[in-house]
């Protein structure tokens, strides 16, 4: 249904698809172990395994669901929460802006059903694709697309339904998966540009601003230590950056992609 | 569902398609981002993330803070799912024993 709505199939679309889905399998089998990771530390936080997989249905969208869960979990305000998943997220900006030549061509209804897979192995797909001069192919996007969503919403299911089974989370230590989880992600990143200074700024600060209620400073506290720490860690970052040229949106999102956050980077590699 | 869940999850999943889907239509106008946007945009992630773990190290004991300095250095070799996995196990024995 899905990928008649989106384009005629015919024979060669149908190679094409079989193409993306049998590339994306070493990174399904990556993802699997994180997706059932989201299921099993979602019902953790208090949620149902309903709620997990409706979440993975609906965002696709491994780390920022993470964080969003995390948030929710310690009742943060919901713009706070929104604030958070669209900063984890924003690389898909470059993504889409990078592939632009290439969806232009498409009809509407084709953009509309691919642009929510874009996710950080099919970005790296196409431009590997795209780079091999073999062109942008809507069949093999989906292929890869629709396998890698498939994996991820039953992995979650099955981690939450496994979650449920686990009567005290903080013996299996469930409890400090997520803080060690975003710890591996920022860990992954190092290779950025003014990275040191970027995490400790907002690590300082972030801590800062998250035991100021104790020094007395009330109006400060979650969530500030979110949005003030990713602040002052940005701020330090421009700060330290020396002066250069305009850049191209397609090498930023190059810059972007082989160490994106969801899913872990030695996955997109393959 | 857990009450007020939805709600979120429906705005998260709009603005997750929104920036997948926003780079093709700002790109119309843009060609080019300034350095100075850029090096903001390539910090984003790390910036926010690190706001996300920094509290949890200092937050708990002796423990907790130890099995993320174990994770900072396994995350170095290893991919997350290794790491999650060794310091969990670390620290579900710490808690046992010590």
């Amino acid at each position: 249904m899905y990928l008649a709505a989106v384009q005629a199939p015919s024979r060669q679309s149908a190679g094409s698809f079989r193409e993306g889905a049998v590339a994306s399998v070493p990174v399904a089998i990556a993802v699997m172990p994180v997706a059932m990771l989201f299921g099993a530390v979602a019902v953790n936080a208090g949620l149902t395994a309903l709620d997990a997989t409706l979440m993975s249905a609906l965002m696709f969208a491994g780390a920022s669901q993470f964080v969003a869960i995390d948030l929710f979990g310690q009742a943060i305000p919901a713009w706070s929460i929104l604030l958070s998943v669209l900063a984890v997220n924003f690389r898909h900006v470059l993504y889409s802006a990078a592939l632009t030549p290439a969806f232009r061509p498409l009809r509407r209804a084709t953009k509309a059903g691919l642009f929510p897979l874009l996710i950080d192995p099919v970005f790296a797909f196409m431009e590997k694709r795209l780079a091999e001069g073999r062109g942008f192919c809507p069949a093999a996007y989906l292929g890869m697309g629709l396998v890698l969503y498939a994996n991820w919403v039953l992995g979650s299911a099955a981690g939450a339904v496994f979650g449920q089974f686990v009567a005290d989370p903080e013996a299996l230590s469930l409890d400090m998966i997520l803080p060690i989880y975003f710890l591996t992600l920022v860990v992954s990143f190092r290779a950025r540009a003014n990275w040191g200074i970027v995490v400790a700024a907002s690590g300082t600060l972030s801590v800062a601003v998250y035991h100021a209620p104790a020094l007395g400073l009330t109006f400060l506290g979650p969530p500030w230590h979110i949005t003030i720490g990713a602040a002052g860690g940005i701020l330090a970052a421009v700060l330290a950056a020396a002066r250069g040229r305009p850049v191209p949106v397609d090498e930023a999102a190059q810059e972007e992609t082989f160490e994106a956050a969801a899913p872990p980077r030695e996955e997109v590699r393959r | 569902m857990t009450e007020g869940f939805l709600p979120l999850v429906l705005a998260c999943a709009a603005l997750t398609v929104l920036t997948r889907a926003g780079g093709y239509l700002l790109l119309s106008r843009v060609r080019t981002i300034p350095p100075r946007v850029n090096v903001a945009l390539e910090a984003v992630p790390a910036a926010v993330l690190t706001t996300l773990f920094a509290p949890a190290v200092l937050s708990g004991s002796w423990r907790e803070a130890a099995a993320m300095a174990l994770a900072a250095l396994l995350a170095l070799r290893f991919g997350p799912t290794a790491t999650i996995l060794a310091c969990a196990a670390v620290l579900t024995a710490l808690r046992t024993w010590s």
